[in-house]
């Protein structure tokens, strides 16, 4: 835990090392107050790393959730990272593949990887949900969201019906 | 104000008031979703609506969540939000008795009773305070702005440079864009997304609602069967309206601790009904069933988690300093609205602020109406399964971020604010600060540079005695509590 402690406060650090690498491109009378929160974040999670070095920081136990995700059986951890990989995945997909084929097959993907008791019922609510959120998107809050096939068949269809 | 009176009783907003109760109670009762939570995840739907609406639809889900949570706390001894474990106290002790109903019914009139006493708090104690705030300059505006770092920072209960840390860091990622005095762009590495900061809107989803998804997620791998839920006999009305009449400085004193409490930077309604019940104890010395069971103990509780959401709105209407978590998330509602909360929106936007704070009135008696009539029927939420709650979080989430500005590069930050609020916790550094940092951020810049061109040295700072009371305070305050930590006063050593 204290590797992760040290790793992770000379990481702050080095953003803000980073940040201040950035400062001679910024205008003089534009870089004053940066370079004060800069001073500050470098100092301040340094000394921190430093202490955890030390060991001066104490051991304080970790948080209790995250303590359980950690110590919990393979399987579960498994699951827990497949669920997460489902949604990085909806990010990434979305602007390919369409936003209703994207959402059902996250929300079923998801429902899949978090053992809902009933596929069947997992793949409706995908269905449906998919549908709602998209007539939602096309005719109420007329957010333009990235196009697929389905979804445009959707916009020609509700354009028919008002027309 | 009779105009605000007026607008918060159209239908619309009475619609708007019954919609944001209705949410927030659910969301406050599902254990694992907290009031930020489900204002963050509604902030976009704002968009639909004028700013009075959406502000009205969400001061009633941040009131209802905050009841919502005494729900299951009462009937499964599960607080639906950290802000109802008090109750779980009184309240289950109760139901286990068969008193649900009475538990349940006390919790929503001592709710509805220390929101009302709140908004009037709010409707009387907020003009005065923007009035006052309108004589500030810079000086006084810096010498605020850095108390309200200051109290965040000794009031968390993690090791103070860490929480110092959160805070700078907060006011460096703030930085990020262009600055509010010259229009130079800064840190934004040739992206065309960043010139105007990361969309905090974005950063609050992610901070607030996409990592419950992930522990909620995580619950729902283990999940057992749903909890049983028994409500017991009927409440009487008459017979819980009488406390009222019986008990009245128990409803007084605790509404006035939650508005005081709330008031105060970071205070929330986590901590107000503990401070509230055990005061409540002195002067209820003779009740045995104080502590598991007692209906003074569950006012106390109630009213001032209640009479805390008022008092949050307080700093934040008058002086655009949010109070706590969901306060902040405000504040993102009010600038996606184009609204620079602060003294200057009771000058240029009257109306709208006194149709919220009748609004404000109205969501807390149907909030009442609401808990006496209807509680046992929310209690349905509890049965909800937790993967069907991590999904729907997550997709909400997802699309949240995306609906602000119809952009991709916004769900990236969401999702990478999600992974900083996971390993922060990790590291025990605090994310309240972080998050009044970047919203205070830019004022408290621009305040500052106009702070340091224009003062010739320092005795003109000195010179102003507003300035020099909160940086006293500020002084004071900072190093009672480095002393008293140094001398074992916290719960966690210094980092």
């Amino acid at each position: 835990m204290r590797i992760f402690n040290v790793a992770s406060f000379a990481i702050i650090t080095g953003f803000g090392l980073l940040l201040a690498l950035q400062l001679p491109g910024i205008s003089p009378a534009a870089r004053t107050y940066p370079l004060v929160m800069i001073v500050l974040v470098v100092v301040s999670s340094a000394v921190v790393a430093v202490r955890e070095v030390a060991g001066w920081a104490g051991k304080a136990p970790l948080d209790g959730k995250l303590n359980a995700i950690l110590t919990a059986p393979s399987a579960r951890q498994l699951r827990l990272a497949a669920f997460v990989a489902v949604w990085l995945a909806y990010w990434w997909v979305l602007p390919v593949i369409g936003f209703m084929i994207a959402t059902a097959l996250a929300i079923f993907a998801s429902l899949y990887v978090l053992k809902t008791r009933s596929l069947l019922l997992a793949a409706l609510v995908a269905a449906v949900f998919a549908i709602l959120f998209s007539v939602l998107f096309t005719t109420v809050l007329y957010v333009p969201v990235p196009l697929g096939a389905l979804d445009e068949a959707l916009i020609e269809w509700i354009y028919a019906l008002q027309h | 104000m009779l105009e605000g009176l007026l607008a918060a009783i159209s239908p619309t907003a009475l619609f708007m008031e019954i919609v944001g109760v209705v949410i927030g109670i659910i969301f406050g009762a599902i254990p694992g979703l907290t009031a930020t939570l489900a204002i963050a995840l509604f902030v976009p739907v704002t968009f639909l609506m004028s700013a009075e609406n959406g502000m009205i639809m969400l001061g009633g889900i941040y009131a209802g969540a905050i009841f919502g949570g005494s729900i299951s706390a009462i009937l499964v001894d599960v607080p639906g939000t950290p802000a109802s474990i008090v109750t779980g106290w009184e309240g289950h002790a109760m139901a286990r008795e068969g008193r649900a109903p009475w538990a349940l019914g006390t919790a929503a009139l001592a709710s509805g009773t220390g929101g009302v006493i709140s908004a009037l708090a709010l409707m009387f104690l907020t003009p005065p305070l923007a009035s006052f705030a309108l004589t500030f300059g810079p000086p006084e505006y810096c010498a605020l702005l850095l108390f309200s770092f200051a109290v965040v920072v000794v009031m968390m209960e993690t090791p103070l440079l860490r929480s110092l840390l959160s805070a700078a860091l907060g006011l460096l990622i703030a930085t990020i864009g262009l600055d509010p005095v010259m229009g130079a762009a800064r840190f934004t590495f040739g992206e065309v997304h960043l010139y105007s900061g990361f969309n905090m809107v974005a950063v609050l989803i992610g901070f607030f609602c996409m990592n419950q998804a992930v522990y909620l997620a995580f619950e729902s791998l283990g999940e057992t069967e749903g909890p049983a839920i028994d409500f017991g006999g009927e409440n009487s009305s008459l017979a819980l309206l009488k406390t009222l009449v019986v008990q009245p400085f128990t409803y007084l004193r605790s509404s006035v601790i939650g508005i005081f409490l709330g008031i105060l930077p970071a205070v929330g309604p986590v901590t107000t009904p503990f401070v509230a019940h055990a005061l409540e104890r002195r002067f209820n010395a003779k009740d045995e069933k104080y502590g598991k069971g007692s209906t003074a103990g569950l006012i106390a509780a109630e009213a001032s988690n209640s009479a805390n959401v008022g008092g949050s709105l307080v700093p934040l209407i008058s002086l655009g300093i949010p109070g706590s978590g969901a306060a902040a998330v405000f504040i993102g509602a009010l600038t996606l609205h184009g609204l620079q909360p602060g003294p200057l929106l009771f000058v240029n936007q009257p109306v709208l602020i006194y149709t919220f704070f009748w609004g404000f009135v109205a969501i807390n008696l149907f909030m009442m109406v609401f808990g006496l009539y209807g509680a046992r029927y929310f209690a349905v939420v509890l049965k909800l399964p937790q993967s069907m709650l991590a999904t729907f979080i997550a997709v909400f989430s997802i699309l949240g971020a995306f609906a602000i500005d119809n952009s991709l590069f916004d769900v990236g930050v969401m999702l990478g604010a999600t992974a900083v609020a996971i390993w922060f916790r990790a590291l025990k550094i605090p994310i309240l600060p972080i998050v009044m940092a970047m919203i205070l951020g830019p004022l408290f810049e621009q305040q500052a540079v106009v702070l340091a061109t224009t003062s010739e040295s320092l005795g003109n700072v000195l010179a102003r005695p507003i300035a020099d009371v909160f940086l006293a305070i500020t002084v004071a305050m900072v190093v009672y509590a480095v002393f008293k930590r140094r001398t074992g006063g916290s719960a966690v050593p210094m980092g």
